[in-house]
């Protein structure tokens, strides 16, 4: 019977076992199907043959479906960025090919041809073959007319893209920027650059100014930890953060083409015109009052709002320069295909000394006048649910009159509480509260680097397993029982963990503070009613007291051990309020880096750093300024 | 106007059915094209993703090219282009995607020490004896030992067949006729039956 059909072949009077298989997943017609059924009914050899296949698909199986499940290896980012990634192709397709069916197409012809041909009369079922051919043609041709676009919403899309561009997980970005410097007036042409820019995520980067003959004139090695190193004017400086670099000729390199500096050079978005070229749109800003840069202009590529070209006119002692910036490559690298010294400091540099030097914050915006007793309510409601600290919520003035709330917190949950804090304020206009939780954020890719809440999980480094020598040492020696060595290891590392809590703590409401001074100017605290002045004195007091205690906690944590001998801070006190909370935020970032790095090493040369003077002079005068302020501030 | 068809049988990452979505669709609007991808996307990524994975070996890489995957989808519908079979066009182009990634070595990427153990650790008998233990650790590194030395024809159609896809479906994702598929899925089975001494 079997050996009639090819497909079901026989060995010595049974199915081959090919055909078992078959029969088995179901893909014998039924007739063959019966057959081999018939066959088995009474073939014990062919029913264990069956049996046994049966086993390899559970064995296999069974294998596959737990060394590939997302139990072992779920995806990393949980899913993030699909939705993102869909606008992003959305839009590059729109401004390629608009979507539109044929049949609308056809439609919205049809349309206009009715309209067009009504003042003759012509019904549209008089229409000719000609015409309507004509128009199915025309169809292929039309090309909508374009949507006015705003220079806001443009930056604002470009930059998110900037951002997921430079987050990509396991991706390294490169690119090549062409620099050209002419005499504003007359065109000649001053210098030429080249900008080599290699950027893997938000924290990590390096970028180097070459020359003409190929020399590195200039650069910035960004590290993982937040510190940076600028090599400038021959000379070489490291900070704990992002330095102040002005539109100065000696640093003009660091503004390549992106809608994200350009936005920060521009500063008034609402002054920037936007120009829709062939393929590209070109931003124009003009300034004739405020700073040095007079007109500024920024190129996107239509299709995806890369920044390609950026041009900047500034005027420096009289003379106007303009600065011709064009990206002449750009690339994503997989990280494996990349040398990890591309990001290091050049062996050239590497020998010259780096003085250490605490870098002024990029300035601050200004804000117009008028809402001060507002902003004081806003600003505490929020600190009621302690938002201003452990969220990093911050209040600004987005136009006057105007409000605006933005923050980013974990859960729904925590979301609803700041809206419910917020309660009483609503319905008002004149607020607009822009709080996203993590997913969220992360959905819409909206944390940029310098807006992400950093959630630092304190973590102690690989190569520190035994930890801070000091540290080790001094709780060894402390009489107690006798302890292992395990459980020195277990003492150091909590007392490691608790000095860094501290620390954290100091620095979440120093910052706190520092946003609730600058919230206001003294003529504005003047104009303000006398409940809102109590308010805000109230919440200045409660912060300066934090950062107070925790800064105090932490030095004297440390002190028995890094550095008996007490030290009295001979630091100039600033007397305006606004100028102590920033160098209390500066002293408190500077002291961070230092014993942190102390705390996570085991190296000696770390922990000779945190026992210099000027570390110690530092932490006493945050608690004096803390001081200065509690004085000063009284209800 | 463009088609898109999908088996019913439409998983949900929960395991249950998707009742709710259409056998053929037809997407006359970029909000139908984007409201049916992203309903795909929920629906079968991580069967995409653990194929990514299998070819791969790299969850971050699996999860990128998922993502693209479902991206080219909505390219391909927004283009006007009909897709006969959703699930079979989206395993298709992960496998040219993963494929063309990889470029050469081996379809299955080694399993790592620690991911064995997490695999034994999930997939261990409530109660088992250490005997037990033992034996199932050699039965999952015989089928591992086993799949490396098949053909990464018969790999594909294994796993292709084992995640539920049909020999036509099959054949459709590795343009293979039924006939091709069936062969590559017995001699698959025999080697590792041969090897289990069954």
């Amino acid at each position: 019977m079997f050996s009639r059909d090819k497909s079901l072949s026989t060995d010595g009077g049974h199915p081959a076992h090919e055909v078992l298989l078959r029969f088995l997943d179901g893909l014998l017609a039924p007739a063959e199907a019966r057959s081999v059924q018939t066959h088995l009914d009474v073939c014990w050899e062919c029913r264990r043959q069956c049996a046994r296949f049966q086993d390899a698909i559970d064995a296999y199986f069974d294998f596959q479906e737990c060394a590939y499940s997302d139990e072992i290896q779920p995806p990393p980012r949980n899913w993030a960025g699909f939705q993102f990634r869909l606008n992003q192709l959305e839009r590059k397709l729109q401004s390629a090919t608009p979507h539109e069916s044929p049949l609308h197409k056809l439609r919205r012809l049809l349309d206009g041809v009715e309209v067009a041909t009504r003042w003759v009369t012509v019904r549209r079922s008089a229409m000719t073959a000609g015409l309507l051919t004509a128009a199915v043609i025309a169809v292929t041709l039309l090309v909508p007319a374009p949507q006015p676009v705003s220079a806001m919403v443009l930056l604002k899309r470009a930059s998110l893209d900037e951002h997921a561009e430079i987050e990509q997980p396991g991706k390294v970005l490169h690119r090549v920027v062409n620099v050209e410097q002419r005499v504003a007036a007359t065109g000649k042409l001053v210098a030429r650059r080249r900008v080599e820019i290699w950027q893997s995520g938000s924290k990590k980067a390096a970028h180097r100014v070459y020359d003409a003959k190929g020399a590195l004139v200039a650069g910035e090695w960004i590290h993982p930890d937040g510190s940076h190193v600028v090599f400038q004017n021959a000379k070489i400086r490291s900070a704990p953060s992002k330095p102040q670099l002005g539109l100065t000729d000696d640093a003009i390199w660091r503004f390549a083409p992106s809608a994200e500096t350009f936005a920060g050079v521009a500063g008034h978005l609402d002054k920037v015109t936007v120009e829709e070229r062939p393929g590209v749109y070109v931003l124009q800003y003009e300034n004739s009052q405020t700073g040095n840069l007079r007109q500024a202009s920024l190129t996107l590529r239509r299709s995806d709002l890369h920044a390609i070209e950026q041009t900047l006119r500034v005027e420096q002692g009289g003379e106007a320069e303009v600065y011709h910036f064009v990206e002449a490559a750009f690339e994503r690298k997989p990280v494996s295909d990349v040398a990890a010294n591309v990001f290091a400091l050049d062996p050239g540099l590497v020998t010259r000394p780096v003085p250490t030097e605490v870098a002024h914050p990029e300035p601050e915006p200004t804000f117009a006048h008028g809402t001060a007793d507002l902003e004081v309510s806003v600003l505490n409601l929020l600190d009621q649910v302690d938002a201003l600290v452990r969220n990093q919520v911050t209040v600004r003035r987005a136009a006057p009159g105007t409000l605006l709330i933005q923050g980013l917190v974990d859960t729904d949950e925590r979301k609803q509480e700041i809206a419910g804090a917020l309660a009483p304020l609503a319905p008002s206009s004149t607020v607009q509260v822009d709080i996203h939780t993590a997913a969220e954020a992360e959905e819409q890719q909206l944390m940029a680097p310098s807006t992400r809440l950093h959630v630092q999980e304190v973590e102690v480094a690989a190569d520190a397993q035994d930890g801070n020598p000091d540290i080790r040492r001094y709780l060894a020696q402390t009489p107690t029982v006798h302890r292992s060595g395990k459980q020195v290891e277990d003492e150091v590392n909590r007392f490691s963990y608790s000095v860094y809590n501290h620390l954290a703590e100091a620095q979440l409401e120093a910052s706190a503070l520092r946003q609730i001074v600058e919230s206001l100017s003294v003529a504005e605290f003047n104009s303000m009613t006398p409940k809102s002045r109590r308010q805000w004195q109230a919440l200045v007091r409660k912060h300066a007291e934090r950062t107070q205690h925790e800064m105090r906690a932490v030095r004297e944590s440390l002190a028995p051990i890094f550095h008996p001998a007490a030290v009295e801070s001979t630091l100039p006190v600033p007397t305006d309020i606004r100028e102590q909370v920033i160098l209390i935020s500066r002293l408190a970032a500077a002291a961070d880096n230092v014993i942190w790095q102390a705390l996570a090493s085991s190296s000696e040369e770390s922990s000779a750093r945190l026992r210099s003077p000027q570390v110690w002079e530092s932490l006493e005068q945050v608690e004096q300024l803390t001081k200065v302020i509690l004085n000063e501030v009284q209800p | 106007m463009p088609v898109l068809q999908c088996r019913a049988e439409v998983i949900n990452e929960d395991g249950t059915l998707a009742p709710s979505w259409p056998r053929a669709a037809t997407l006359d609007s970029v909000d139908d094209i984007r409201s049916t991808v992203s309903d795909l996307f929920q629906a079968l990524r991580g069967r995409i993703y653990q194929y990514l994975l299998l070819i791969l070996g790299n969850p971050a890489e699996a999860e990128e090219l998922t993502q693209e995957c479902f991206l080219r989808l909505y390219q391909q519908l927004y283009q006007h282009k009909s897709v006969d079979n959703a699930r079979v066009w989206l395993f298709h182009v992960a496998r040219n995607l993963a494929l063309d990634k990889k470029r050469t070595g081996k379809f299955i990427a080694a399993i790592d020490p620690p991911t064995w153990d997490k695999v034994l650790e999930v997939r261990r008998d409530p109660s088992p004896t250490p005997e037990q233990g033992l034996l199932q650790r050699e039965r999952y590194e015989l089928v591992c030992r086993v799949l490396n030395r098949l053909t990464d024809q018969e790999q594909h159609v294994l796993y292709l067949r084992a995640k539920g896809l049909s020999y036509r479906e099959v054949g459709g994702v590795m343009k293979l006729s039924v006939e091709a598929v069936a062969a590559h899925v017995h001699r698959g089975l025999e080697k590792i039956k041969a090897k289990l001494n069954v």
